[in-house]
């Protein structure tokens, strides 16, 4: 080979491997906190395959806004809600997936994230991507827990959104829950995962009692554990958005089908206090509502129990 | 000089390619093979549920934030 060759040769690789190591995605954090918080669900991801009529939904819905990378050749966009990053979204065209995979995808903090996988794998879940450098972000690995629910372990690399007093803003997430189709093998799990104590509630409802796990770290309660509600439904989780309350609930569900996306559960009571929907946009991706005042705390919501 | 004006030309194209392919986005998503389940969820509709689907029988009458 002469010497252009060898020449031509080096370009390629030095240009591929500039391109390799310029992948970067966003922190999810506006400055490094540098505080851990293994067990917390901190990010979303929202998988869809109508990324321009979905930006529209959420736009609508609950004035959030959807921002491209610099770089076109990644294929993300960020969520902000009032000037807040709240999570991600990707165009399920662009990916090589022969399923339709549209839905949302809770982001679960772990400190080490090659541990967590190979914890997960040993308790017989799936590895969809093996830890793979975000960049500026971190560290992510695409999963399914033993029961087939999707998750992302997230090992961030400046930090975890600290927890702040008081609820999320109306329309951030407010909460996130997997429906299991085995409870306790679920709860087993997950504490094996991250370093959760479990409350155990349960609760009343026109169909009968319900067990329902919380899911806490530091006292912090992260997530809930319920039984499957609906038959033949794969295990999932189910991630829900703060709304302010019944009225801004109706509205919102007036405008949901208007938009292209379908009203899974109506507006519906919660033994708890309070209305709960699911929604879902227009790729299918679901996500339920929930009313939340400024005031909710333990206390009034026990009160409200029947 | 020829050769190092053709090196440049050719880490300029490369360089133009690997960014509009998209080649550095390692595609995370790229192997999840789960579908959503709402598309096996039923629905709502004017009153009544089923429509686009065999899926749910019931509402949702727990669940979410508890405190």
């Amino acid at each position: 080979m002469n010497t252009q060759r060898w020449i031509v040769l080096l370009s390629f690789t030095l240009a591929l491997g500039a391109c390799a190591s310029q992948f970067s995605v966003p922190p999810i954090t506006r400055s490094a906190t540098g505080e851990h918080l293994p067990g917390k669900i901190i990010w979303h991801d929202l998988l869809t395959d109508t990324p321009v009529r979905t930006q529209v939904f959420y736009t609508e819905l609950f004035g959030w806004k959807f921002e491209a990378l610099p770089d076109k050749g990644i294929n993300y966009m960020l969520i902000r809600h009032q000037g807040e990053l709240i999570g991600g979204m990707i165009d399920q065209n662009r990916l090589p997936n022969e399923k339709d995979i549209s839905q949302w995808v809770v982001g679960l903090s772990v400190t080490n994230i090659e541990e967590a996988t190979r914890t997960l794998r040993e308790a017989g879940g799936a590895v969809f991507t093996a830890p793979t450098s975000l960049g500026d972000r971190g560290y992510i690995a695409v999963v399914a827990d033993p029961q087939g629910a999707l998750l992302a372990l997230l090992q961030t690399r400046d930090g975890d959104p600290l927890d702040v007093k008081g609820p999320p803003a109306v329309g951030q997430f407010l909460w996130n829950e997997l429906w299991a189709e085995d409870v306790a093998g679920a709860e087993q799990f997950y504490r094996r995962l991250s370093p959760y104590t479990v409350e155990q509630e349960t609760l009343e409802t026109r169909d009968g009692e319900v067990e329902y796990r919380i899911l806490k770290t530091g006292n912090k309660p992260r997530a809930g554990i319920r039984p499957n509600p609906v038959d033949g439904l794969q295990p999932m989780w189910v991630s829900y958005l703060r709304v302010a309350d019944a009225a801004q609930l109706d509205a919102i569900l007036d405008n949901v089908e208007p938009l292209g996306g379908r009203i899974l559960v109506p507006a519906t009571a919660r033994p708890g206090g309070g209305m709960v929907a699911i929604i879902a946009g227009p790729s299918g991706a679901g996500i339920a509502l929930q009313t939340w005042s400024d005031d909710q705390t333990l206390e009034q919501q026990l009160e409200k129990r029947p | 000089m020829k050769t190092i004006i053709t090196a440049f030309k050719v880490v300029l194209v490369a360089s133009v390619v690997a960014v509009l392919s998209g080649c550095d986005d390692p595609q995370v998503y790229g192997s999840v093979g789960i579908s959503s389940g709402y598309s096996n969820y039923g629905g709502y509709h004017h009153g009544r549920y089923g429509y686009g689907g065999s899926g749910v029988r019931t509402s949702i009458s727990v669940g979410g934030r508890i405190y």
